[in-house]
């Protein structure tokens, strides 16, 4: 190995670790996570309300049962979904750059996957009764499609990111990182990992089966969930495009929290040297393609219902686009599409400011647009009667307050644990990245005496 | 004087009493029904009515109400289940299908109009139970294959994968532990 890839090496090593190391948090670390500790805590404070006063504490009714805390589950779903298929994508596709980026990702997925299912508990109400899911399954329901896709995308998810996790476990064994328990920890999950070519053969082969399998996965699960939706006779939702319409709309929010949230670990956590702006770039150049696409399905969505104007159908439209639900609406639209569009279009603004500064407008315009898909269907009266009204209480703001404390907390504390780049991939990169320099191109080479003083120039 | 005033006030309530024609008794009726004393539940059973006054003479027009006991929330009320008018020949035909099963006691009641005095009768009814109140109609598309359960199948071959890479994990650790046991055993000596 070359001393350039040493140094690098090293660097890589002490970037990885040092949020690891004891004290790394300091005190705007501790208070930050105090801070997310305590919102959380108000959180499930409101919660234990709730389930100890029913329902009857929320703005949900007999009219729009599903609020807040639907809106919410279908963002974190949505939000999950980028991580592993993102990064399963572009290690089927070689994508040598996502080396960086993959393990932040996968971690996405996996906190995301469990705030987001911690929200159709708190719909519940009464959360004793999640038994009866299993206890009275009936196989005819999306809703339990809905619990077997999202357990699966679950259990599949944390093996995805312990697989890749398993050598730079070894390496933070190795090490001697932390204290005993961290020491224990490391090497009970890093199984003995020596970096044997057996070992290596057989943990290669698993991230590729694994890769395989979690993209149908991640597809299935929004695709399930936006069947719920799909499959209820009611206005807004009753859709045959649904389920690639939420896919994309979830890929679409997923890119912008994986952009959001490595914009926010590179600049704490100093990793500017291994993500870079082109990381950026490209992420930002798929979130536009993603974003181009979402665009396409809503315009196809609503301009076949507006042509149509069925008498359900024609109340929600005008509701959504001049109506009570016109400012969401708009937002959306205006400020969650064709704004980050136009930001990542252009050349002038396709730098990292700009592109985190889009891929924030995209996450608070799909939360709107998951809203206005949720709320207003649900208050759209199925007989002539007045409208259904929804006006969320602080049991919901609280609760949908702590979710997002809850995904910003968890995942402090898993970098906390873990690292959040996968040393042994970049690694891994840098190394194919020398052979194939180091490769001499004849057809592209002079002559083959310059070629052997190329290759000594780099060794 | 008293004598003449006594006369004229004897003939003036005369007079009166003799003006108001004295109101005829409303002629007595009576119901007789034909039907069928045993029926199955859900099953509209025709009763054949027929109101007819104390000569035997037919009553046209006459509004004729079926009440049978019937259980609401716990509660058990006569109610209105079925009525009918008879016709010129002073007959009616009311249906009804009775919810309940057993023995079913109704009364047939005509309240009386012009003339009528009113009446009614008891019947009663031997309800059996229908050997299938409802047939639903087969939901879904009928086909050998259709079969809810075949959801199952994907979420299986998955969980199948996921246990055999938890078997590759093990495969793992178990050729980390096989390339450090003799640097263990030589430790230990």
């Amino acid at each position: 190995m070359s001393a350039i890839l040493d140094d690098r090496r090293a660097r890589l090593l002490e970037r990885a670790e040092a949020p690891i190391r004891p004290g790394a948090w300091g005190t705007r670390g501790k208070l930050l996570v105090a801070g997310l500790a305590v919102v959380v805590a108000w959180g499930i404070f409101a919660w234990i309300w709730q389930v100890r006063h029913g329902l009857a504490v929320t703005g949900l009714n007999n009219h729009v049962s599903w609020g807040f805390y639907l809106t919410n589950f279908v963002f974190f779903i949505g939000i999950s979904h980028a991580g592993t298929l993102v990064s399963a994508i572009l290690r089927l596709s070689h994508a040598e750059w996502r080396r960086p980026i993959t393990r932040l990702a996968e971690m996405i997925t996996v906190v995301a996957l469990i705030v987001g299912a911690s929200m159709v508990v708190a719909d519940m109400g009464r959360p004793d009764r999640l038994q009866f899911v299993v206890l009275h399954a009936h196989l005819r329901s999306p809703i339990l499609w809905d619990v077997l896709s999202i357990s699966t995308y679950i259990a599949g998810s944390f093996l995805y990111l312990f697989l890749p996790l398993v050598p730079d476990l070894a390496i933070l064994r190795d090490a001697g990182v932390g204290g005993k328990w961290r020491a224990r920890l490391y090497s009970t999950l890093s199984l003995r990992w020596e970096g044997l070519p057996e070992q290596r053969r057989l943990l290669v082969r698993s991230i590729g089966i694994m890769a395989v399998v979690i993209v149908p996965v991640a597809v299935s699960v929004h695709t399930v969930v936006s069947w719920i939706f799909g499959m209820t006779l009611r206005s807004g939702w009753n859709s045959t495009i649904f389920g690639p319409y939420f896919v994309v709309g979830a890929i679409f929010s997923g890119i912008a929290g994986i952009i959001v949230v490595m914009a926010i670990f590179r600049r704490v956590y100093h990793l500017e040297e291994f993500i870079t702006e082109i990381h950026f770039r490209y992420l930002g150049s798929l979130l536009m393609v993603l974003g181009i696409l979402y665009a396409y399905f809503t315009l196809s969505e609503y301009a076949t219902v507006g042509f149509k104007m069925e008498v359900g159908e024609s109340t929600l439209l005008s509701a959504l686009l001049v109506g009570q639900y016109a400012p969401y609406f708009w937002f959306f639209a205006i400020f969650g599409l064709i704004v980050p569009i136009v930001m990542l279009a252009l050349p002038r603004t396709r730098t990292v400011k700009w592109i985190v500064t889009a891929s924030v407008l995209v996450n608070m315009g799909m939360w709107l647009k998951r809203f206005v898909i949720v709320i207003p269907s649900m208050a759209l009266p199925l007989m002539p009667y007045e409208w259904g009204s929804y006006r969320p209480t602080w049991v919901e703001w609280s609760i949908t307050a702590a979710a997002f404390a809850a995904f910003a907390l968890v995942f402090v504390i898993f970098a906390r644990i873990f690292p959040v780049i996968s040393v042994w991939e970049v690694e891994e990169g840098w190394e194919i990245e020398e052979a194939t320099v180091r490769r001499p191109l004849p057809s592209a080479l002079p002559s083959p005496a310059l070629t052997a003083s190329t290759v000594e120039e780099f060794s | 004087m008293r004598r003449m005033l006594a006369i004229v006030g004897f003939g003036v309530v005369f007079a009166a009493v003799g003006i108001v024609p004295a109101r005829a008794a409303d002629v007595a009726t009576s119901i007789t029904v034909d039907h069928t004393a045993v029926t199955v539940s859900g099953e509209p059973v025709e009763l054949r009515v027929r109101l007819r006054d104390a000569s035997g003479h037919p009553v046209a027009g006459a509004l004729i109400r079926l009440f049978v006991p019937v259980q609401f929330m716990g509660d058990t009320k006569n109610e209105i289940v079925g009525e009918g008018t008879t016709n010129d020949a002073g007959r009616a035909a009311i249906r009804f299908a009775p919810a309940q099963t057993g023995q079913l006691e109704g009364t047939l009641s005509f309240w009386g109009s012009a003339g009528y005095a009113p009446s009614e009768t008891t019947l009663s009814f031997d309800v059996r139970q229908a050997a299938a109140v409802y047939t639903p109609e087969p939901v879904g598309l009928q086909a050998w294959w259709a079969r809810s359960y075949l959801i199952l199948v994907p979420f299986a071959v998955i969980w199948t994968i996921y246990l055999l890479l938890l078997w590759l994990v093990t495969r793992v650790r178990r050729a980390g532990a096989a390339a450090s046991a003799p640097t263990d055993i030589a430790a230990t000596s």
